[in-house]
């Protein structure tokens, strides 16, 4: 009787801090994408403006 | 500068929705275990990020068989946006299972079978990179990391089995456990329902992450060649 009227241990910080850890980890890296991304795009700009001032 | 696919932006669109309806079915439909209580919730998205990584692996593999029988730059840019993505995943999968173990074990850490095969697969995947930096021409490279994507894919199916093949107190939700797997349980029918659906969800996670990886990566190939051109 005693086991069946046991309640499940109080884990409740530890959980929020793996979600934390699993989605906080995810969106940095989509962010790292982004950031990336847009740098690329910026590099990618201004070399193609240099490659046509080069070209004339 | 090609604008984004219509496909990408429909799977961008779907994958965050699946991942809300994951995490509130998480949050608020699956039952809370009876011993281990709401720390055992972590296992949904745990495992799945394990999945993700052995996945991106799996592929980072394949595309290096790809590689080396067309030699074509396509499948080497997919290897490194996968083996980049199953790193990760692998990583937060170490990490949450660290989380879940410290109030169950008793430890944030220890040097179980299954543990130390997921450290190795995760140091040998870094090493990749590594690999990658270390050599200049670029041929040579997308050949030296395709050989070595598939040789290290052994150590996937090492750390797969390894909580099936050693003693180990990791447990093993699909097929038996290990008699000493101590945070083991049975799953009821909603915690099924909601370990696939994670599944499912981190594979989408996975699909939508690599395609904007490799987009990224020829961006940065086309950079590469118009630099080279601008020096020559």
């Amino acid at each position: 009787m005693a086991l069946i009227a046991q309640q499940p241990a109080e884990t409740t910080v530890y959980f929020i801090a793996g979600f934390c850890v699993i989605l906080g980890t995810i969106f940095m890296y989509v962010l790292s994408l982004w950031f990336r991304w847009h740098q690329s795009c910026k590099d990618f700009k201004n070399l193609q403006n240099i490659d046509i001032v080069e070209e004339f | 500068m090609v604008p984004k696919p219509q496909l990408l932006r429909i799977l961008d669109f779907v994958t965050v929705v699946l991942l809300l309806i994951a995490t509130g079915l998480v949050f608020f439909y699956a039952p809370i275990e009876a011993i281990m209580g709401n720390v055992q919730k972590v296992f949904y998205f745990h495992v799945a990020s394990a999945w993700v990584g052995m996945l991106s692996f799996m592929v980072a593999a394949v595309v290096g068989i790809l590689y080396l029988a067309r030699e074509e730059r396509k499948w080497d840019t997919i290897g490194l946006s996968s083996v980049e993505i199953g790193l990760i995943f692998s990583i937060i999968a170490v990490v949450s299972g660290s989380i879940w173990a410290r109030p169950i074990w008793n430890t944030w850490w220890t040097w179980d079978p299954r543990l130390t095969t997921t450290t190795i697969m995760i140091f040998v995947y870094a090493a990749y990179f590594m690999l990658r930096s270390g050599i200049d021409d670029p041929d040579k490279m997308a050949r030296f990391t395709a050989v070595y994507a598939i040789i290290g894919f052994v150590s996937v199916p090492l750390t797969f089995f390894s909580a099936r093949l050693y003693r180990t107190i990791h447990p093993v939700i699909i097929g038996s456990n290990q008699p000493g797997a101590t945070s083991s349980f049975e799953m009821t029918v909603s915690m099924q329902f909601v370990f696939f659906f994670s599944l499912i969800t981190f594979t989408f996670i996975y699909l939508d992450l690599l395609w904007h990886r490799v987009r990224l990566g020829i961006l940065q190939e086309k950079i590469i060649q118009l630099k080279m051109k601008l020096y020559d």
